[in-house]
């Protein structure tokens, strides 16, 4: 029973994982970096130790992050998918049903990972043989999906002119492009060059840049904006149905996992193309499928390493473990699985804890002031992390960030526009543009 | 609540599959690979049957469990291979290893195994090298069951004989009682303790190495240039070459003389040189062979040296072909040279050349008046030359593909050339056949 000693290892990171969660702007990779300064500062911890750690921390993030999307309205690019009813939610007073309906969809995400643990060593190896020849156009294809299904926005009243109509009609979309292009362009500079100093390097380029697409913009518009938290209502008994349950967790689970298996897409983009796929509707079932996808972006493709015979390294934090451990036994992927299924129940009464207490607290504050205070926090990470050029990087990205909520269209296209370069990269296509941007 | 009860219930489950699954790796059997398997990671439990090889990127060894399946190639990458070496961790022949790593599986049915980490390679038990002979390992090869014929022995041997290959070199090791078996050994070893690898032929020396094979012939293994140690030296029969008789047929004799004549024998399928004929004092002497592979190991000096006037002394093994001798100049190459001249009769008129001087050696000089093509299938044409002298009179000059596709300036008609060749035969008319570069020479 010395394996017991490993679930006390995960207690320490869903412990670390928790307070740092309720961090606004906090993203995972700077949870990797924070990581990585542990495993330096206990190099002699047990290495299968300090990844059950890893595994509490990513599992506590995936969860409990979820509060300050709902009371702080700092989401990630990831978050971003389901902000839209939990921002509707708080306003309503309740903020803390939406916390918990979210946690109840991380659950039922990791529910489902655990009931496809005796069968992933079957079904992922299967999987990786049939897409990895195919893995660039498929990602291209996502692409193209994206920014082609942009459906155009009613501004309100129809042109008069046949041209007006057309115009309005690919406002959304060129816009979409625009801002598309502009992310592009900032992903080919950005992956390919460094920008910030050698120390800041590991974190100094993406994290501020993510901050400011999706971050900053966000609390941005909600200091602008004069609306007032209303007091908050905690109750245990939450209107979810069976159906947007099942419905909400299996597509947020399968985008999700889209999202962990594929390289550069993130779980937003999965958990998008998942919602078309299965025609998600209704508040409920958008805040269950965009928690799960959450859940199985991140702690899905933290799994990939484990699972037997496939050890697929995807994400930031599998990269980031594996210097230091590789699992490789079956022993071990099932003390994996044990200790995620402990961790995300301990996770989950943790959410419930912080967010009664931010419903508590949330209502006392300006939001406006609780917006600045946030965007402070925001850029002292950014300051930490990135240093000045890490500034720099987010004030550019927000103003991407920005275009894209100023022509109100897709904030994937953001995302995915800044990984495309690396998408051209695994095609073999990047290097002539790269020539003529004078980066290669 | 529920949930939280059904995650907590399956955490329980699934730590008891940890407990009871916690004991050891679970290998795959090299028999149970197949395509789907492509990119997976693996453990393998099993024997080293072949390697190391070395290169300045890859370590290279095989491997093979009780599945009875074909061994499975491995390979270590840079710097990980590196840490194998420091470590002292290099799996040879004969060690019962366990390796981790993603499968590769080709379609047209090869299948690797690439080790991400010096630590993913095991050794669980290094192989205790054992006395033996080259008889016992060569009936082993047929006695033993599978995986026991793989060990590492040590015996004592003389070497005669070494066909080097791109990236590596076979030596021929042979007993007292004439038994012979090879022995691979890689270029690369010396990546493995920098040390030189330096063994003429005719040395005695005692060899630790591993019992493996290729394709079905018993083969012996050197993991490391050290497991090797000279003790002692065979001396070669004196002998002079006028009296090689069958007598001495498969020994190996030491001879010397004067080089007349070096002609390249060249391949059938290709430019490369096969052979090396070298005449040594006249004409009518045992021709010495020297296998083209062979000819490189020489060093540069030595092959500049080795042509028309040199004196020669080497050790090699006669051989009979019919009523023909022939000392076959073995690798390693042991032969010494010293420069000199050797200029044959110069025959002014081309009218005495006939089939009586069939395989004389001959200087011709004249001037080249046509050039004719003798085609050879796909590869470049053979030259047919007509080379006439003063008096009017012709004789063909034949100039192979191998040896023309070599000149820096081919001659063409018009030219004045002089000549140093043996007379052949080619269409019931006579010709000149030079044997090498220097053979020919422009003349103003």
């Amino acid at each position: 029973m010395e394996g017991l000693i490993y679930f006390v290892y995960a207690l320490v990171g869903i412990l670390m994982g928790s307070a740092l969660s309720i961090l606004p702007g906090l993203h995972i990779y700077s949870l990797a970096a924070i990581s990585i300064i542990l495993f330096v500062s206990f190099p002699s911890v047990d290495p299968l130790g300090m990844a059950m750690v890893f595994t509490g921390l990513l599992v506590a993030f995936a969860i409990v992050n979820a509060v300050t999307s709902t009371f702080m309205s700092t989401p990630d690019d990831s978050l971003r998918y389901s902000i839209f009813p939990n921002q509707k939610y708080l306003m309503a007073g309740r903020g803390y049903e939406a916390s918990i309906i979210g946690g109840m969809g991380a659950l039922g995400a990791m529910l489902i990972l655990l009931l496809l643990a005796p069968f992933a060593s079957l079904i992922f190896p299967v999987f990786r043989k049939l897409a990895t020849p195919h893995m660039p156009w498929m990602l291209i294809g996502c692409v193209v999906y994206l920014l082609q299904t942009e459906w155009p926005k009613d501004w309100g009243s129809r042109a008069k002119t046949r041209f007006g109509r057309l115009k309005d009609g690919w406002a959304s979309l060129s816009a979409g492009w625009l801002v598309f292009f502009l992310s592009m362009m900032m992903g080919f500079i950005l992956l390919n060059m460094p920008v910030t100093s050698l120390e800041k390097s590991f974190q100094g380029a993406i994290m501020p840049a993510f901050s400011g697409f999706v971050a900053v913009p966000w609390v941005l518009t909600n200091a602008m904006s004069k609306f007032k938290v209303p007091q908050q209502n905690i109750k245990n008994t939450f209107y979810v149905s069976k159906k947007d349950m099942v419905r909400g967790t299996t597509t947020g689970f399968l985008g999700g996992m889209f999202s962990a298996y594929n390289p550069m897409i993130s779980g937003g983009v999965g958990g998008l193309m998942a919602s078309h796929a299965t025609v998600t509707g209704g508040d409920i079932q958008f805040m269950v499928s965009g928690s799960a996808a959450r859940f199985t972006y991140f702690v899905g493709g933290f799994f990939l390493i484990w699972v037997p015979f496939l050890h697929l390294i995807r994400k930031g934090l599998a990269n980031i473990m594996v210097p230091i451990f590789s699992p490789k036994s079956e022993a071990e992927f099932w003390l994996f699985m044990a200790v995620l299924a402990i961790s995300a129940v301990i996770a989950f009464l943790v959410l419930i804890l912080v967010s009664r207490l931010m419903s508590k607290i949330i209502p006392r504050f300006s939001y406006r002031k609780v917006s600045f205070c946030v965007l402070a926090a925001i850029i002292a990470l950014v300051l930490y992390f990135g240093g000045w050029a890490g500034l720099v990087i987010m004030v550019i990205a927000t103003g991407i960030g920005l275009t894209q909520i100023m022509f109100r269209t897709r904030w994937a296209n953001i995302m995915v526009g800044y990984f495309f370069p690396a998408m051209l990269s695994m095609a073999g296509l990047a290097a002539p543009i790269l020539k003529i941007l004078g980066i290669y | 609540m529920i949930m939280c009860v059904i995650a907590l219930c399956l955490g329980v489950v699934f730590f008891a599959m940890y407990v009871k699954t916690s004991t050891s790796p679970q290998p795959l059997l090299i028999s149970d690979i197949d395509r789907w398997q492509d990119y997976n990671y693996v453990w393998i439990i099993g024997k080293i049957t072949s390697g190391p090889s070395v290169s300045s990127t890859t370590l290279v060894f095989y491997i093979q469990d009780t599945s009875g399946a074909n061994p499975l190639r491995v390979e270590v990458y840079d710097p990980e291979y590196k840490t194998l070496i420091a470590e002292n961790r290099v799996p040879t022949v004969g060690d019962d290893a366990t390796i981790f790593g993603q499968l590769r599986v080709y379609i047209d049915g090869s299948m690797e195994l690439r080790v991400n980490k010096a630590s993913d390679v095991t050794i669980n038990n290094r192989a205790q090298a054992v006395p033996s002979s080259i008889q016992e390992v060569k009936d082993s090869w047929n006695t033993r069951q599978g995986l026991e014929y793989y060990r590492r022995v040590t015996l004592e041997a003389t070497i005669v004989g070494l066909r080097p290959l791109s990236s590596a070199k076979i030596y021929t090791l042979e007993d007292n009682s004439g038994n012979t078996i090879e022995m691979y050994v890689h270029n690369g070893l010396m990546n493995i303790n920098n040390k030189s690898f330096d063994f003429k032929l005719l040395q005695r020396v005692r060899v630790t190495a591993g019992a493996s094979n290729y394709i079905t012939t018993p083969q012996l293994v050197l993991a490391d240039y050290g497991d090797i140690e000279e003790i002692g030296m065979q001396s070669p029969t004196p002998a002079s070459l006028d009296n090689i008789d069958s007598t001495l047929v498969n020994q190996f004799v030491r001879v010397g003389g004067k080089v007349i004549f070096v002609e390249m024998v060249r391949a059938s399928d290709s430019l490369a040189v096969e052979s090396y004929n070298i005449w040594l004092d006249n004409q009518y002497n045992p021709r010495v062979s020297l296998d083209g592979d062979v000819y490189k190991l020489l060093s540069d000096n030595a092959r500049q040296q080795l042509k028309r006037g040199a004196i020669v002394e080497l050790t090699g093994i006669v051989s009979r072909y019919g009523s023909t001798f022939k000392i076959n100049l073995l690798g390693p190459p042991d032969i010494s040279l010293q420069s000199g001249t050797y200029e044959p009769p110069l025959v002014e008129n081309f009218a005495a050349i006939s089939s009586d001087n069939l395989d004389n050696l001959v200087k011709v000089e004249g001037k080249i008046i046509d050039d004719t093509p003798v085609f050879e299938g796909l590869l470049p044409v053979d030259h047919g030359f007509a080379l006439q002298d003063n008096f009017g009179n012709n004789i063909k000059l034949f100039v192979t593909n191998t040896l023309y596709e070599r000149m820096s300036y081919p001659p063409v008609v018009g030219d004045n050339v002089r000549v140093v060749g043996k007379v052949i035969q080619r269409e019931s008319s006579m010709a000149v056949q030079p044997g090498m570069l220097s053979d020919m020479e422009e003349v103003s």
